[in-house]
């Protein structure tokens, strides 16, 4: 967010098919709609990227996978009125597809686009969609005994040997959280604190024992290792987790939940789980998760302004 | 498919074999394809126009490399903050990078002690690599010397991986753990040569050594004398040819201790009481990174005992010499290097 006491902008970091346009799309349908923490403050000068993905999420349809080729960078013009405050700015959030992500862990580099990104008050969102199928699993014992030739004996080899080659997600965020803090490092200093929000994207999706545990918990279950670093690293980051539904059921698979979703106002569809106050709660600010990002509100704080 | 690298040492022309372990060259970021037709012969690359070539991007920031870390490297790391050294020994098949990939599952399956959490790593890759048995060692000649620099290309090379961990408690402590990958060869030919302990003289500023022995070759009378015996001249090839300091803590690893029902072998006891007698201080930890048994014996059995031990490990040392080999930002492998 771009305001008077300076730039802001949220990265929105996810490996291919964790949700990124889509959550972006929600959110600018729920910034549109007004009743969050953050609101437009205006159209955009340019609103054909975000008029063509919300015009899915209207149709009651996801909107499209970013293509490779895409890097749009949005830029919203938002405002916030809390505790008699105003806040007004610009939200710079770049969609770029999961690819290239990616292709930054496997080469170990990134370009000058993603450098400008790392400066104060650039805060980042890096998502995970729950059941993707490119939610690469961690290695398992049994797996990586038959890799490694033990002889355990329950051991077998892979069925997908495909699998060999694909990264484990948490293995790609936790590198990526390691090329964020050397960036902002290298660039700010070592004491400045970006806030990384860990966004587990359908959220209702996930298995209802872990649902009422929040997202965190989901985490920890299914991304351990980048549960681990987030924990021992929480003087070098501020974070914290959110579960976000962008419409709170599956539109593709779940016709009559489409049917009520259309017969009311899909602009007001989605919710957000949190504990930024300390317990897990709901909200259906779906602006909430950018709003904490950019330090427009407090963890211990969530309904203030820091 | 053909075609060249603009990354620097990649060898994937030669050898088609990817600096950045892309299993398929061709989706490597760096990879220049050969897609003029007909097919391009590896020696005509070179004469291609430069307008054949794809437009060069160009990169601003270049991170760790995610894979083994050469002895500079961990010079620059060891500088910036403490870090623990501790080697990985033992003769080719007693279950060395079992142990590695052992340690990095608990990790990544966040089944480290509950004292314990992964902090961060340097060399994610190069773990992932080994516990999905895709970097093996090559045969032939073996490298006679830590590698300097980072290198990924093949073949593996004798190198260090790193591994972060931080207490989740208390002082919430950090430690870089340092971990040797080396050959078996290398421990054979320690034995074989006293030549050989140039190769080994980054020990003398080890935190620790971690000797793995195999459980079943220790219990078993038909082999259990003759690797007694290898181990009895390792140890004091490291007394006497590498100068280990004496305060160096080893572990003695039984591996596979899972298969031997996880009795102490004899022999393993005859190695402690030899050990102790050149003037270490020695511990035996029986040890399973893949349990055949589950069931009774659970994976990862020991591994972090090990790393535990040394790192708990009070050395007793001289004032000066304390100062020298421990103070933060001044110890290096150069030093010992041939």
């Amino acid at each position: 967010m771009e305001s008077k006491d300076g730039h802001r902008s949220v990265l929105l970091i996810g490996v291919q098919d964790a949700g990124k346009t889509n959550f972006l799309m929600r959110l600018w349908l729920t910034l549109e709609a007004g009743g969050g923490i953050l609101t437009k403050a205006g159209l955009p000068a340019d609103l054909e990227y975000l008029k063509t993905g919300t015009d899915h999420l209207l149709r009651g349809e996801f909107a499209p996978h970013t293509p490779q080729d895409v890097q749009d960078r949005t830029e919203i013009p938002v405002k916030a009125t809390l505790s008699g405050r105003q806040f007004t700015g610009t939200l710079i959030v770049p969609d770029l597809p999961g690819e290239q992500v990616l292709s930054v862990f496997q080469t170990r580099e990134w370009s000058n686009e993603w450098e400008e990104q790392i400066k104060a008050g650039c805060g980042c969102l890096m998502l995970v969609r729950v059941e993707s199928p490119e939610l690469i699993a961690p290695l398992d014992w049994l797996s990586c005994a038959a890799y490694v030739g033990s002889p355990m004996q329950q051991a077998s080899a892979p069925k997908d040997p495909a699998s060999k080659v694909k990264t484990p997600t948490q293995v790609v965020i936790t590198d990526w959280l390691q090329f964020l803090r050397k960036a902002f490092t290298d660039r700010l200093r070592g004491s400045y604190k970006p806030r990384v929000g860990i966004l587990v994207a359908a959220w209702d999706l996930a298995p209802q024992d872990q649902k009422a545990a929040g997202p965190e918990a989901w985490v920890a279950s299914n991304l351990p290792l980048l549960h681990q670093f987030i924990r021992s690293n929480d003087d070098a980051f501020d974070f914290t987790y959110f579960g976000v539904s962008i419409t709170s059921g599956d539109l593709a698979a779940d016709k009559d939940f489409k049917a009520a979703y259309l017969e009311g106002d899909p602009r007001k569809a989605g919710e957000v789980v949190h504990s930024l106050s300390g317990v897990v709660e709901t909200s259906s600010d779906i602006t909430l998760p950018v709003a904490w990002a950019l330090g427009v509100i407090d963890a211990s704080n969530p309904e203030g302004m820091d | 498919m053909t075609g060249t690298c603009e990354k620097e040492n990649c060898t994937v022309a030669a050898t088609g074999k990817c600096l950045l372990s892309q299993p398929d060259p061709a989706e490597c970021a760096h990879f220049l394809a050969a897609s003029v037709a007909p097919a391009v012969k590896v020696a005509e690359l070179k004469t291609l126009p430069i307008a054949a070539q794809p437009e060069e991007k160009e990169f601003t920031r270049q991170f760790h490399l995610g894979t083994e870390i050469g002895a500079q490297d961990a010079n620059e790391i060891m500088r910036a903050r403490y870090a623990h050294l501790i080697a990985i020994l033992g003769s080719t098949d007693v279950g060395k990078t079992c142990f590695l990939s052992s340690l990095y599952l608990m990790a990544s399956g966040g089944t480290l002690p509950s004292r314990y959490l992964f902090s961060g790593s340097l060399s994610l890759q190069a773990f992932e690599d080994r516990a999905r048995g895709l970097r093996e060692w090559d045969g032939g000649t073996l490298p006679s010397q830590l590698v300097d620099h980072t290198i990924l290309a093949d073949p593996r090379q004798p190198s260090l991986l790193h591994l972060g961990i931080r207490e989740s408690s208390g002082e919430r402590r950090k430690f870089d753990l340092l971990l040797t990958d080396l050959p078996g060869e290398w421990t054979d030919n320690l034995v074989e040569r006293s030549s050989a302990a140039e190769a080994f003289r980054f020990l003398q500023r080890a935190d620790g050594i971690i000797l793995v022995v195999d459980g079943k070759q220790f219990l078993a009378d038909a082999t259990r004398h003759v690797e007694l015996q290898r181990m009895r001249y390792f140890t004091e090839r490291l007394a006497n040819n590498v100068y280990v300091s004496m305060d160096t803590p080893i572990v003695i690893l039984v591996s596979k201790s899972d298969e031997i029902d996880m009795q102490v072998p004899a022999a393993a006891i005859t190695l402690y009481d030899h050990v102790r007698a050149l003037g270490f201080h020695a511990t035996v930890i029986s040890a399973s990174a893949f349990s055949r048994t589950p069931d009774k014996v659970k994976s990862g059995t020991g591994v972090f005992n090990a790393i535990e031990t040394i790192l708990l490990h009070q050395p007793v040392r001289d004032a000066d010499a304390s100062a020298q080999s421990y103070e933060p930002g001044t110890r290096t492998f150069s030093r010992f290097r041939g």
